[in-house]
């Protein structure tokens, strides 16, 4: 059989030039440790060691009841867009300045926390980068109110930009 | 019945034996022919890396198979890449009909079982990758520590307020009840699923990925499990469920027809409290 075998493995070509690369040479002092002798520890612990020496997340507080919320707004805003860019008030107008505003900074938060994540960036840039995130809505929605009362307000500008001329 | 039948019947037996041993004969024709099978060669193009040179870096060899000498599934190319080409090659493998888990590698792009994944026979080279954003151990091997670690985690077993009392009877289920189970209790682990999720590729130390939560699920809206309340706490954090974004690559990828990005969904609305575990139809203890 193991004749066979050997044969059969000189007819491939492709098995020639591999069949000395598989010859172990067996040590009868230790048996079963010529295969592992060979084998670095290294590259695989150093792989284990990134990972727990990276910095770890804030992984306290209930998330749950801010998903409810934040699916809540999504389908209110549906609703929300039509009525407010029809009526005109500038009370309708601050309220969607502020679901608009918050929607958006839900779904960039995802973002800058999916890819600005400590384990890339270190401990201080993803903690940065959310809090410029805060800086762009917050002013965002500073800037929607403020343009609501001292000026012609969200809707009015809509029905402006698509007012016959 | 007439004679000539009869004695046909009896001697059945015997003309099939005739009739066999004429076939053996021609057994050795047909090896021949099947030798002379025109040659069909199909290009792998297999990741490569060895951790005893640590000095090299990952990269593709080409293997030609001729695939009417191969078997029609990936592992099957794979087995006889190891058997006849290059015997350093290594991946795992165990069941080879796709109830083990083992073989999940990324073939053709795709997240999936070696063993249930026919080979691509349209001409152009098979790439493949161990699973995705894992670290390799070697070849097509991931090191799925943090994985196994993860399903620990959720701890995945009944458990019960009167656990303590020794028992001889079995805790009693409705049919209507064991029927929330189907869909989640078929998954063998073998990680194509969470593998193939972006959000897992970035968060995955935090994250429990698809395969983990819907072993959760599992156990959570199990009737006769009473634990419900701590399982669902312990994921109530913005990162354990909640970085799923409903990609959904986990369903499209589930080599067994599994459905993760659902079950993901009712944790959430049961997190959120939008839905509530409903009760037994059943008493566990009757």
């Amino acid at each position: 059989m193991a004749l066979a075998l050997v044969l059969k493995k000189s007819l491939s070509v492709q098995a020639t030039q591999n069949f000395f690369k598989t010859a172990i040479k067996v040590d009868s002092k230790r048996p079963f440790t010529q295969i592992l002798s060979a084998i670095k520890k290294e590259p695989i612990k150093v792989c284990r060691e990134s990972k727990f020496n990276t910095p770890k997340r804030l992984m306290s507080g209930d998330h749950g009841k801010l998903w409810t919320v934040e699916r809540g707004v999504s389908v209110a805003l549906l609703g929300m867009v039509p009525i407010a860019l029809l009526a005109h008030n500038t009370l309708l107008d601050d309220v969607l300045a502020a679901s608009v505003v918050i929607h958006f900074h839900w779904g960039l938060e995802a973002n800058v926390i999916d890819y600005v994540r400590p384990i890339i960036f270190g401990h201080a840039v993803p903690k940065v980068a959310l809090g410029l995130l805060y800086l762009v809505s917050i002013s965002t929605l500073g800037g929607l109110i403020y343009y609501n009362h001292s000026s012609i307000g969200i809707s009015n500008t809509v029905r402006k930009i698509w007012k016959k001329e | 019945m007439s004679r000539e039948a009869q004695l046909f019947k009896l001697c059945r037996g015997s003309f099939g034996q005739v009739r066999s041993i004429h076939r053996a004969s021609t057994s050795q024709a047909a090896a021949v022919q099947a030798k002379e099978k025109p040659v069909k060669n199909k290009v792998f193009s297999i990741y490569r890396w060895n951790p005893d040179k640590s000095d090299q870096k990952p990269y593709m060899q080409e293997y030609n198979v001729d695939l009417n000498a191969c078997g029609p599934m990936v592992l099957d190319a794979l087995i006889k890449i190891k058997n006849e080409i290059d015997p350093t090659l290594t991946f795992r493998r165990s069941c080879r009909e796709g109830i083990c888990g083992s073989c999940a590698m990324n073939i053709g792009g795709v997240n999936t079982l070696a063993c249930i994944s026919k080979i691509d026979t349209s001409g152009k080279s098979t790439k493949i990758y161990p699973l995705p954003h894992m670290y390799v151990v070697k070849d097509l091997v991931p090191d799925m520590n943090n994985f196994y670690n993860q399903y620990k985690s959720i701890e995945p077993w009944l458990q019960r307020k009167d656990d303590t009392v020794k028992k001889n009877t079995e805790y009693l289920q409705s049919v209507e009840d064991r029927q929330k189970l189907d869909g989640l209790y078929e998954c063998i682990l073998c990680a194509c699923c969470s593998t193939s999720c972006p959000s897992y590729w970035w968060n995955g130390d935090k994250y429990l990925g698809p395969a983990v939560l819907m072993q959760a699920y599992r156990w959570i809206i199990d009737s006769r499990d009473e634990a419900t309340t701590k399982r669902l706490d312990k994921m109530r954090d913005p990162f354990s469920a909640f970085r799923c974004h409903t990609i959904m690559n986990c369903t499209r990828t589930c080599p067994k027809g599994l459905n993760p990005g659902r079950a993901i969904a009712e944790i959430k609305k049961l997190l959120g409290g939008v839905a509530k575990k409903e009760e037994p139809h059943l008493k566990a203890v009757a």
